[in-house]
């Protein structure tokens, strides 16, 4: 479904993609993971043509999208969650999900109001408060109008950026839940996290990036066994709890 | 080599250039338009500090310049006042009404600002035209005295030029001087982020006054030049909104927030229409187009592009290559550990475990909404205490109101004993409690070593006078700053980026070098709003690490986080919000178990998250 072949992006002097490769095939949730500044985020600017890249190709649904405007990449059917929510706060929920509608063109009202319905539904959250403004909903409520915004393009491949970023472990769940249902329903979906755990939990592939650069790719399984990622990305908590035992011990003996 | 070139060299040139120039350049058409250049200069240098520095638009500019013309015209010319007794008294009197509309518009920000002094800029000009008895209405003032130097009267251009030159020469410098002192900090910590200067430390209400004032004296002393050189005689239609415009062209076209921008910006502005001239009646319309040009192909200014330029980057990395801070960064690092360990106190064996922080009743509402309804809390000293729940049960809210964002609509709170609900932030922080923030908050265009000098506003003193001028005790207190600040940043983890450009760090090192700003505030209580937030698993034990250190130098910490792995390895004490209210407290092995917490944060896969 989306082919990214050895792409390679710059901002300003620095290369922040140094030659990524990694495909999407259609009925995937794939994660992309990696550390702070290993251009996870970077790969999906890139692919959403928010930045262009240098050198490389891109292809969805077999056509070549490297050069493409974002609005015209957004019509062919990839839509883009972006990082800490980004909802317009200024409108209100329906504004927030109906904008989210644009790239679609010629299409009946009766077809939208039918997606909408169905955002509703997973999110009865946003039926409740649907004429608040943006601003007035909490993290969790945001980071769902972000998703259903997402969704009501209707779009073949759902990109989403860390969409657990500041969320209670109930509401991170639950979104996990969501992408999961969303998926069964039939979309596509590109999952950047820094939450590497409950990503490749529900995900059936993973690639990790580091400078810039893909390391591992594998089934999620297997990257949730390996003793790399284990130790780089899934965190073993040996040493935290090995810190805390060494304070609790001073605090006792001081 | 380097030192001298820099104390004996540059000045050398300056005082060649000075004296030679009236006598290279005779016309006195051209001294004189040259001595305006630099009345607009001073002018506009006055604008890039409350602009350039302080981030506050004004459009008054001319209204300032205009109050310190009259003042002195009308002293020398009723009272008899000594020209440069004039002087002094155009400077002060557009500072104090720097002041006197700096007082009102505090409120005001952005459009609203920029709208409110264009107000008082057309009522001064009104004031000048209708006050008959004071100004001589719209017919001016003429036969306004030169000043004398002993007998000799400064009425030629060439003369005055040296008048001119060396209040220039005084005026950027005290203006490059202000960039690199404790006042100059606060205002840029202002233009960067107000809310994270006000709980920096920074009294941003006295700092804008400030920065208005000084603005305003600038333009008084640059008004005062203007009407004893030139032409003798002013009158209200000089100092008009347009001139106001003028003079802000100047500035930002010279680049916004340098001095020497801001000169180049207006000898180009006052010369370029006479050197047009001959273009006859399309002149104005080349001199408009040439400037709207010059705004859209160097949008950060002349200086903006000179900054590029790799001759300029050589001549800066030379310039500061040899700067007291290099030297101080440098000589630390060949120091090794010795300052990181002195950079912050440990305050072990003061009370640990006694009350540091009591929170009864506590409540806040949006007009309808109780976002904190009646919290009690406890934090002891030389705890970690965490503050979880879910999103919107008031979190944040309530960390707002303990460092003084928010005023509380209700309930008390008090550090060491002492009522500090509803003060201002950067009072709070002097008291001993410092923030970080959730979504990051820097001074992000600052330099790292900026940001952490600013975190020292509270236990530092220089004013505005040795700001400007250095004398060697703010030398010296800048240099224990700095030193301060170069070990808060080795002990964070930052060695080596005390010069990089706050927003350039990656996102983990942002956090790191809000926390070495707060903790350089030397802070007794020590707030993080999601210190965690967007940290991998490997990057989240290192700030356990820290925290842990943290906590060992004795300061107490409050923390707001969803990272169960962190939250539940790290607390002492656990404190459990929901819809406002406090649901739950104890030990994390307690909250772990607890069905109310599970049910309405944790969730079931406690062990995943």
């Amino acid at each position: 479904m989306l082919k990214v072949d050895g792409i390679e992006s710059w901002y300003g002097a620095i290369q922040a993609l140094k030659g990524v490769t990694l495909d999407v095939k259609e009925g995937e949730i794939v994660a992309l993971l990696g550390a702070n500044g290993a251009g996870k985020s970077t790969t999906i600017k890139t692919i959403t043509g928010l930045v262009k890249a240098k050198k490389g190709r891109i292809e969805f649904l077999g056509q070549d999208i490297t050069d493409m405007e974002t609005e015209d990449i957004a019509e062919l059917g990839i839509a883009y969650v972006p990082e800490g929510r980004r909802i317009f706060a200024g409108l209100s929920v329906m504004d927030n999900l109906m904008l989210g509608a644009t790239p679609r063109k010629r299409v009946s009202q009766a077809d939208i109001q039918k997606d909408l319905d169905r955002v509703l539904t997973i999110f009865p959250v946003l039926a409740e408060f649907r004429a608040r403004l943006g601003w007035q909903l909490s993290g969790g409520q945001q980071q769902m109008l972000a998703i259903g915004r997402g969704l009501m393009s209707a779009a073949k491949l759902l990109i989403m950026d860390e969409p657990s970023l500041g969320l209670a472990p109930i509401l991170i769940q639950e979104v996990f839940k969501v992408i999961k249902e969303i998926n069964k329903a039939g979309t596509t979906i590109l999952l950047v996290e820094q939450n590497a755990r409950m990503a490749l939990l529900i995900a059936n592939r993973g690639y990790v990036l580091e400078t810039g650069r893909v390391m591992l790719s594998d089934t999620a399984a297997n990257l949730l066994a390996s003793e790399e990622m284990k130790e780089h990305y899934l965190g073993t908590h040996a040493n935290v709890k090995e810190a805390r035992q060494r304070r609790r011990d001073e605090r006792a003996g001081g | 080599m380097n030192i001298n070139a820099k104390k004996i060299l540059i000045p050398a040139c300056l005082v060649v250039a000075v004296v030679l120039f009236p006598r290279v350049v005779a016309s006195s058409y051209w001294l004189n338009l040259i001595n305006l250049a630099i009345s607009f200069s001073i002018a506009a240098i006055g604008l890039n500090i409350v602009l350039g520095y302080a981030g506050q638009l004004s459009l008054a500019q001319a209204a300032f310049w205009g109050i310190g013309a009259y003042t002195s015209a009308l002293l020398t010319t009723q009272l008899g006042v000594p020209v440069w007794g004039g002087m002094f008294a155009a400077f002060f009197m557009s500072a104090l009404f720097g002041v006197l509309l700096g007082i009102p518009t505090l409120k005001l920000s952005g459009h609203y600002l920029a709208m409110a002094t264009i107000g008082f800029g057309i009522i001064l000009q009104l004031v000048l035209v209708n006050a008959i008895w004071l100004t001589n209405g719209s017919d001016g003032i003429t036969k306004i005295p030169s000043p004398w130097i002993g007998s000799l009267e400064l009425d030629d251009p060439g003369d005055f030029f040296y008048v001119a030159a060396v209040a220039l020469i005084l005026f950027t410098w005290g203006a490059i001087n202000l960039k690199n002192s404790r006042v100059g900090r606060a205002f840029m910590a202002i233009r960067e982020n107000e809310m994270a200067a006000e709980t920096t430390g920074v009294d941003t209400t006295f700092y804008k006054i400030m920065a208005f004032a000084l603005s305003a004296g600038y333009a008084g002393f640059g008004g005062w030049m203007f009407a004893h050189s030139c032409s003798h005689y002013i009158s209200p239609d000089t100092f008009s909104f347009d001139q106001s415009v003028m003079i802000l062209v100047m500035a930002v076209l010279g680049g916004n927030g340098s001095a020497i921008g801001s000169i180049v910006g207006s000898v180009l502005l006052t010369l370029l229409p006479e050197v047009l001239r001959f273009l006859k009646n399309y002149y104005m319309m080349v001199y408009a187009a040439g400037i709207v040009l010059i705004m859209i192909y160097m949008p950060s200014g002349i200086a903006g592009l000179v900054r590029h330029m790799r001759v300029s980057t050589r001549l800066r990395t030379w310039w500061n290559s040899d700067s007291t801070a290099a030297r101080q960064v440098a000589a630390s690092s060949s120091g090794g550990e010795v300052v990181s360990v002195e950079a912050i106190a440990v305050t072990e064996g003061s009370g640990a475990g006694e009350v540091l922080l009591t929170v009864k009743g506590l409540a806040k509402q949006f007009g309808g909404l109780k976002a904190v309804d009646g919290v009690d809390m406890v934090v002891r000293r030389g705890e970690i205490q965490a503050l979880i729940g879910p999103n919107g049960s008031g979190k944040t809210t309530t960390l707002n109101m303990l460092s003084g964002l928010y005023i509380p609509t209700g309930g008390e709170i008090s550090l060491e004993g002492a009522a500090i609900a509803g003060r201002k932030p950067h009072v709070i922080t002097s008291l001993g409690i410092a923030r970080t923030f959730q979504n990051i908050r820097l001074f992000g265009e600052l330099t790292v070593l900026d940001n952490v000098l600013i975190g020292q506003q509270c236990h530092s003193k220089s004013g505005l006078i040795s700001s400007i001028f250095h004398p060697p005790w703010q030398r010296a207190e800048e240099s224990a700053m700095r030193a301060k600040a170069i070990g808060m940043l080795a002990f964070v983890g930052l060695k080596g980026k005390e010069f990089a450009q706050s927003n350039s760090l990656p996102y983990g090192q942002q956090r790191l070098l809000e926390m070495a700003r707060a903790l350089v505030s030397d802070p007794k209580l020590l707030l993080l709003d999601e210190p965690a937030a967007g940290l991998n698993a490997a990057e989240t034990e290192t700030l356990v690490d820290l925290l842990f250190q943290i906590s060992k130098r004795g300061i107490t910490i409050l923390l707001v986080e969803h990272d169960m792995n962190l939250v539940m390895n790290v607390s002492d004490h656990i404190t459990v919000l929901n819809f406002g209210r406090k649901i739950a407290e104890g030990t994390a092995e307690e909250i772990e178990k607890n069905q109310e917490v599970i049910d309405a944060y944790l969730g079931t896969e406690v062990g995943n998250a």
